[in-house]
């Protein structure tokens, strides 16, 4: 399986690689939005989950939520936000706009994982 | 609702930067109160703070801590670990403890914006201002790391 | 859904002090832990996905529809989404140095005369894992090296149990990212007992199927579990309101053996303990026995 990180802190993309790691998941990284989207317009069957920070250069990870759900070929995506936003209203915007979990930084890697199942499917599916 | 206390805006930060510390690299740490004109350590965040009260928020380390800290959080040996990674490591702990003070100020509907955090790297750093200003400063640590807090309002 | 119509989404700024109580009493009722007024933040931001999942767009509305029981599940959700630890091997390192140097000695003693037939450990609240199993390598370690003849892993019950299913999902796998693999776990140890797989790292499996995990609210009986030489209850307590902590000592008083052990988070706990515990000091740590002669 494979995951879409979207996040422009190299350190948070590597936390998350780790996790991966454990879960025997590959990983393709995005820095911003625009990134995402030109990975995802060539790779998007390849891809089971993203992840997705909100606040980013050029393209907020809400906008990059919104472009995701309203394309035809990669809208059934599941998307988790990962971001320090954790404030109910972006939660129950991003929710509404079809992400399907949401992680509030700091997270500890348990949290990670079990979130990431939760968006993908049990234990044994990986 | 009246304005929070500096006192109280401090301990917010404090104990945010403190949990996020402890959730993200597993470290609990001691706190303790500095004099207001310590110098900042060699690796500084900061973004400011604006709402009721107006401020900058310092969050400071030795390259040494950062990068033990930047080891623990990502699993990565603290030999490895990149000067990227441990700058990135400074202004990820300064944007998450900023999310964190964020919920709790807006919890108790005390509205304040906080700008993105910005870093910069020196020797004997300290502040001066033309202004009379008020300083909480904080150091929280253990036996292998040392944060300095510097909340200055103005 | 435009850029900034979100702002409009959620129908109030912040928990109202009412609904912030009727959460907290529903997670208190459930699992014990009391979220103190100045953490209601942790609500919004761990419970709202739920909420929204629900189709409601209030705290009130969605505790209503939590009591109407329409969606048997969702308790399960909110209790692993609030109850998140961090953990990691052999934290603080002292219950393992007691367990090594003052424990086992007399434990070892007393299977190999007959006085024991097993010795029984529980670790309760274990997250992940790391707990009990940096507890069956010790004793395993201690074993090996000590060429201790007539006692293996088999005479020892380790039990570890949590109420959040998330983790146990963990633990049970035994195989550990490079950032847990970080904290706290020796060189000696990793190599002595992982293998690593890919980037990650498995525990060898006698350590892992030496260890029971179930799910476990620490509000119930403790009967069922049995009787225990040691207990592990480490960072937990602290979450827990004052009442809670008394009677969950109580009763893990009550499935001690007599000189049972019981190790807590490093913190004052003293007066709860001392009616039923004698204590006893290692490095930084104190640690409680159970008084003989108590029923």
């Amino acid at each position: 399986m494979k995951l879409l990180v979207v996040d422009d802190s190299s350190i948070t993309r590597k936390i998350i690689k780790a996790v991966a790691d454990v879960l025997q998941m590959e990983m393709e990284e995005a820095q911003d939005g625009i990134e995402a989207l030109e990975i995802l317009s060539k790779k998007y069957e390849e891809i089971d989950l993203v992840l997705l920070d909100w606040n980013m250069p050029q393209m907020s990870g809400y906008e990059v939520l919104v472009e995701i759900k309203s394309n035809d070929k990669y809208k059934k995506l599941p998307v988790m936000m990962v971001t320090t936003e954790g404030q109910r209203s972006n939660i129950v915007a991003a929710v509404r706009a079809g992400a399907a979990n949401y992680l509030t930084k700091p997270f500890t890697v348990e949290e990670l994982e079990t979130k990431i199942i939760e968006c993908i499917g049990k234990e044994g599916e990986f | 609702m009246s304005a929070f206390s500096i006192d109280r805006i401090g301990f917010i930060f404090t104990d945010a930067l403190a949990e996020v510390v402890s959730i993200t690299s597993g470290f609990l740490l001691d706190i303790s109160s500095l004099e207001d004109d310590s110098d900042f350590n060699e690796m500084v965040g900061f973004m400011s703070l604006n709402g009721k009260n107006q401020g900058i928020v310092f969050i400071s380390a030795e390259e040494a801590t950062m990068r033990v800290i930047c080891s623990f959080m990502t699993g990565i040996s603290k030999d490895e670990v990149t000067r990227n990674d441990i700058e990135d490591a400074l202004c990820e702990l300064v944007n998450m403890t900023a999310g964190n003070a964020k919920l709790r100020f807006n919890e108790a509907e005390q509205i304040y914006t906080l700008s993105p955090p910005f870093f910069i790297r020196g020797k004997d750093m300290s502040i001066t201002t033309k202004k009379r200003v008020s300083i909480i400063s904080r150091v929280l640590k253990n036996e292998e790391i040392s944060i300095k807090l510097k909340v200055v309002f103005y | 859904m435009s850029k900034f119509s979100f702002m409009q989404a959620a129908s109030q700024i912040s928990i109202s002090e009412s609904e912030y109580l009727l959460f907290r009493n529903y997670i208190s009722e459930n699992c014990g832990i009391v979220i103190p007024p100045e953490k209601t933040y942790l609500l919004e931001t761990r419970l709202s996905k739920y909420m929204v999942d629900t189709g409601t767009d209030s705290f009130g509305k969605f505790y209503d529809y939590i009591k109407s029981n329409s969606d048997p599940s969702i308790k399960q959700k909110i209790i692993n989404a609030i109850t998140t630890n961090e953990t990691q091997w052999f934290r603080d390192s002292a219950p393992w140095k007691v367990l090594e140097e003052r424990l086992l000695p007399e434990l070892v003693n007393d299977l190999i005369s007959g006085k024991k037939n097993r010795v029984k450990i529980w670790s309760a609240a274990s997250s992940s894992g790391q707990e009990i199993y940096s507890t069956v390598m010790c004793i395993d370690n201690y074993l090996s090296t000590n060429n201790i003849k007539g006692v293996t892993l088999s005479d020892f019950d380790f039990i570890a149990t949590d109420i959040s299913t998330g983790v146990l999902d963990i633990a049970k796998k035994g195989r550990y990212d490079r950032i847990s693999m970080i904290r706290g776990l020796s060189d000696y140890y990793k190599a002595k007992y992982f293998k690593e797989n890919g980037s990650a790292w498995d525990i060898d499996p006698k350590v892992r199927s030496a260890v029971k995990f179930d799910c476990f609210n620490l509000q119930k009986s403790y009967k069922p579990l049995g009787q225990f030489d040691i207990i592990f209850c480490r960072y937990v307590l602290i979450y827990f309101s004052d009442d809670m902590k008394k009677e969950i000592i109580s009763k893990m008083c009550d499935v001690l053996s007599d000189s049972g052990v019981f190790f807590t988070g490093n913190y004052a706990l003293y007066d709860l303990f001392k009616d039923n515990f004698d204590s006893d000091y290692y490095g930084n740590l104190t640690y409680y026995i159970k008084k003989a002669g108590l029923k």
